[in-house]
């Protein structure tokens, strides 16, 4: 219902820089997830577009219109926060209706919406209780209900899921997708959570440091993160980074070399691998596999249909993801053979960690 | 040994010590005092002490200036409770804005009056509103105003005062407290949810500050009861009667006409009183927290 | 449109801040008017027009060197150290009790503080007579006993909220190192309360320093604390004013410089662990 643009937007508080040059289009009707360690500013940046903050320079636009100036109350814009915020003394249709009556609207057009936003999340049979006698997943329901009811332009959401436990997270992510859905709203959403980033945003935003290190979709995220945090912050287990140096097209580190093709570039680099690419020799198209490498298997920590395999190749330690299938071939303590494949090495550049093409 | 322990356990006899003194000084004269109430009593005939029953609380009953003081207590009780309450929730407003610079220099400085002993912010008052020696009606005669301060009209009124300045600071202490300790994201939320300060303020702020409101009324209305130093200090219950607090006048029934008896009486009584304030207090401030 | 809001926030917030202003002249005023006074000669004492003059000594030494005022002063430092003595050495274990296992139930918390919202009007005259029995009227054992009646359920209450703060493993480990139940609590619990023990003692030296009441009707001629002693000014007599704002001074200074140090700790023991807020 609304695109929202932050331009060269900057957030001190004191002398502590916590939001620095920020610049972002979020699309209308798009989810887009800002996803970034602890501390990196995300509640920040999100509470700069609700209002709550005041920035110290720069300029948000929300629509068509620049609200850099305006209060929280006149952005149009409906917060859930992550502890929910709901009003303990007030009933859940009260805290529901809260919006809507302190913009004083009419009592018959607050009782339908109301009723409408509690069928949607499902929480009819809840309106008369107050928040302490509800549940926390039920309690989010409610903090998105008082958010939905408003129709605000833009909803934005910080860490509304991590008080849950972890199945009701996970259902509760599915909820949410489907709401966005019928409701065609614009929402931001923050997460420290890079598997929530990932199922959720139709466009992630990583943050570091109070800097944009990547805007993309989560197939951009995860297949070409343009920076060397991006492609360790993204991923589980985490991607394997080899400290080496690029001559005449050939990886070199002082655990084994790789002949690539492609870059041009000459120098320190960082050869980054994600464990579920590699594999044992043969299971790839011959043009896809490097040179085959032997390495130590320390153990097997096996997940299902696949297990996470720490390895030892000439002392460096990766981890690599196998299928369960090839298991067989692997044993504790024994040595067994690997290839990565050549489509999904990440070139970063040592130097500044940005990606070399 | 084991024996010894379960009936008489650690946490029992931690509490000895206090317990046992508690007894002397405060269980001890509680019973003895309302033995006294059942008697006639005087300090000026100690060799004929009478029982005589509840002859003293009935005594009360036809018993003007006892009336008199209980009437003027109660208004003062209640004018001072009332305007500290609002003052100091007000002030720890203001004291609470996030763009507030030098807060605690303001807050230290604002709590100050709690800590003086009544006595002599009584004599304070007294010289500072004196006619002729006081600052302040002369600053007012300046203006052209003239009060009489401690006048029949206003005596009550300017004790009211004397209360509120010494005492709002205490309403202060608690509020902002209570203010403080509120979690910040059901103001951030109402701030998206685009309520105004003042439907914040109905709606949030004074709802959950309900139990930090009712504590402090319960305490400070209390304490407001047993009023006596400023009287003392200024104007000994006059012009006539109209200052006379029902501790001002058991004090004088006491230590002036040695009735110990009658004044034993009149202390049970309060007490009562204010038990039953608090009852109802509670009562109305608990009502609608059903559910 | 960005100039105007950020200008009607300026003008609103100033006229905020203007009223604490005030707020804090009303509050200044009268220390300031009194200190003005005590430094008065004595033939501007009654002249509440005269605000510069050339300041005088004269008030506070006849004060502090021609008069019995030290002399109160120091029967009430007497009384408030006892009183606050006594009062820690039987409050400190009892609180801990309350606070750890609950003794007595929920009923005891409230009693304390019932206690300590006595009105003294109850007490005065069972005390009065008892001190008339005994031949203690006069002396400092009578204002004593008087007011340990409400500084120890006031210390006690005070330092319940303190001692719920305290994490029970710190006890139990001093108990699994081999201390008796009462050393842990001597040895471990006690230091780690310290902030709460001085606050409370600080508060209820405050009270028994304040009070006028029982000291007004138990003590007389040279047992007088500080606050008789004042109210002795009640003449009025213009000549005395200027010692009158001395002997004020005298006796708020102190306490207001002890307050600066306890209003951080006083809503915790004020609560008294029973108002969660
Ligand atoms: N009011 C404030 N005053 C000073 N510093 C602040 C304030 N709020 C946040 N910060 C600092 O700004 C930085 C970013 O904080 P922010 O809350 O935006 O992080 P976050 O990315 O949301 O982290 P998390 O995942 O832990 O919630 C942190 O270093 C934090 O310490
Ligand atoms: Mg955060």
């Amino acid at each position: 219902m609304a695109k929202i643009q932050l331009e060269h937007v900057e957030k001190y508080f004191g002398d502590v820089h916590v939001v620095k040059d920020l610049n972002l289009a979020i699309e209308d009707g798009s989810f887009t997830v800002l996803v970034g360690p602890s501390g990196c500013g995300k509640t920040t940046t999100l509470r700069l577009i609700a209002g709550l903050e005041t920035i110290t320079s720069g300029r948000i636009v929300i629509g068509d219109r620049d609200v850099t100036a305006l209060e929280p109350k006149d952005r149009n814009v409906a917060m859930v926060f992550q502890n929910y915020a709901l009003y303990p003394h007030m009933t859940v249709a009260d805290n529901i209706a809260f919006g809507l009556m302190a913009r004083k609207t009419p009592q018959d057009e607050i009782e339908r919406r109301v009723h409408r936003a509690a069928s949607m999340l499902d929480i009819e049979s809840l309106l008369k209780r107050k928040p302490k006698q509800l549940s926390g997943g039920q309690q989010q329901r409610v903090a998105i209900g008082r958010a939905i009811v408003r129709n605000p332009n833009v909803f934005l959401f910080d860490e509304p899921l991590s008080n849950l436990d972890a199945k009701l997270r996970v259902e509760m992510r599915t909820e949410l997708l489907k709401l966005h859905r019928e409701l065609e709203a614009t929402v931001v959403y923050v997460t420290h959570d890079q598997e929530e980033a990932m199922t959720m945003g139709d466009r992630i935003v990583i943050m570091d440091g109070g800097v944009i290190q990547q805007v993309g979709t989560p197939r951009e995220i995860y297949f070409h993160p343009r920076h060397r945090f991006v492609a360790g912050f993204i991923g589980s287990p985490a991607m394997n980074m080899i400290e080496g140096r690029l001559e005449d097209g050939e990886f070199i580190s002082s655990h084994f070399r790789i002949p690539l093709d492609g870059p041009a570039f000459e120098g320190d680099v960082i050869l980054g691998i994600r464990p579920e690419d590699i594999y044992l020799p043969g299971s790839l198209p011959a043009e896809r596999e490097t040179p085959v490498l032997t390495a130590k298997v320390e153990v097997i920590e096996l997940l299902g249909a696949r297990a996470i395999v720490p390895l030892l190749v000439n002392d460096l330690s990766m981890r690599a993801v196998i299928d369960e299938r090839h298991l067989e071939q692997v044993q504790e303590g024994g040595s067994m053979s690997i290839v990565f494949d050549r489509n999904r090495l990440h070139l970063f550049d040592a130097a500044n960690g940005e990606r070399i093409e | 040994m084991i024996t010894q322990r379960s009936f008489f356990p650690f946490s029992k006899r931690m509490i000895v010590p206090l317990a046992l003194t508690l007894l002397v000084v405060l269980i001890y004269p509680l019973v003895f005092s309302f033995w006294v109430s059942l008697h006639e009593y005087s300090l000026t005939a100690l060799e004929d002490v009478r029982f005589i029953g509840l002859q003293n609380y009935i005594g009360l009953r036809h018993n003007p200036s006892f009336w008199n003081a209980l009437r003027n207590t109660v208004v003062f009780v209640f004018g001072a409770v009332f305007l500290e309450t609002v003052l100091g929730f007000g002030l720890a407003l203001l004291l609470h804005r996030p763009t507030l610079r030098f807060r605690n220099f303001f807050r230290s400085i604002l709590l100050t009056p709690m800590f003086i002993t009544p006595i002599a912010v009584g004599l304070m008052f007294r010289f500072l509103l004196n006619q002729q020696l006081g600052v302040l009606p002369y600053l007012l005669d300046q203006i052209g105003i003239q009060v009489d301060w401690f006048g029949p009209q206003l005596a009550l009124f300017s004790i009211i005062l004397i209360d509120v300045w010494q005492w709002t600071p205490f309403m202060l202490l608690l509020f902002l407290a209570g203010l403080e300790s509120l979690p910040a994201s059901p103001f951030e939320a109402a701030r998206v949810d685009g309520a105004s300060w003042f439907f914040t303020l109905r709606k949030v702020t004074l709802p959950l500050m309900k139990p930090v409101i009712l504590v402090a009324l319960i305490i400070r209305g209390l304490d407001a009861f047993k009023v006596f130093e400023y009287i003392y200090a200024i104007t000994r219950g006059g012009p006539g009667d109209s200052t006379e607090t029902i501790l001002y006048y058991i004090y004088k029934v006491a230590f002036r006409f040695f009735r110990m008896g009658e004044a034993a009486a009149m202390a049970y009584v309060l007490i009562a009183l204010t038990l039953f304030l608090v009852f109802i207090l509670y009562r109305i401030m608990s009502a609608d927290e059903g559910a | 449109m960005n100039r105007s809001r950020h200008f009607r926030e300026t003008l609103v917030n100033g006229g905020l801040n203007l009223i604490l202003v005030i707020a804090l002249i009303i509050v200044l005023f009268p220390y300031f008017w009194i200190f003005l006074t005590s430094l008065k000669p004595v033939d501007l004492v009654a002249r509440p027009e005269v605000w510069i003059f050339s300041p005088s000594l004269f008030n506070w030494r006849d004060v502090l060197l021609n008069s019995d005022v030290p002399r109160y002063l120091l029967n009430s430092v007497i009384v408030a150290l006892s009183t606050v003595g006594v009062a820690l050495v039987v409050a400190a274990p009892a609180a801990y009790s309350f606070s750890r296992f609950n003794t007595g139930g929920g009923a005891t918390r409230f009693s304390i503080l019932a206690a300590e919202m006595l009105p003294p009007a109850v007490l005065i005259v069972p005390l009065f007579l008892l001190m008339f029995r005994l031949a203690l009227l006069n002396t400092h054992l009578a204002i004593i006993a008087a007011h340990l009646t409400f500084v120890t359920p006031v210390i006690t209450w005070f330092l319940i909220g303190f001692f719920d703060e305290v994490p029970k493993d710190l006890e139990e480990q001093a108990m699994v190192d081999g201390y008796t139940r009462f050393q842990a609590f001597y040895k471990v619990v006690l230091p780690s309360v310290r902030p709460g023990l001085a606050a409370a003692a600080i508060f209820g030296f405050v009270l028994s320093w304040n009070d006028m009441f029982y000291a007004l009707i138990l003590s007389g001629g040279d047992s007088k604390t500080l606050p008789v002693a004042i109210a002795g000014y009640w003449t009025f007599r213009g000549i005395e004013m200027g010692k009158m704002a001395v002997a004020i001074l005298v006796a708020i200074v102190p306490v207001l410089l002890a307050s600066f140090f306890i209003q951080k700790y006083l809503v915790k023991g004020l609560g008294g662990g029973a108002v969660k807020y």
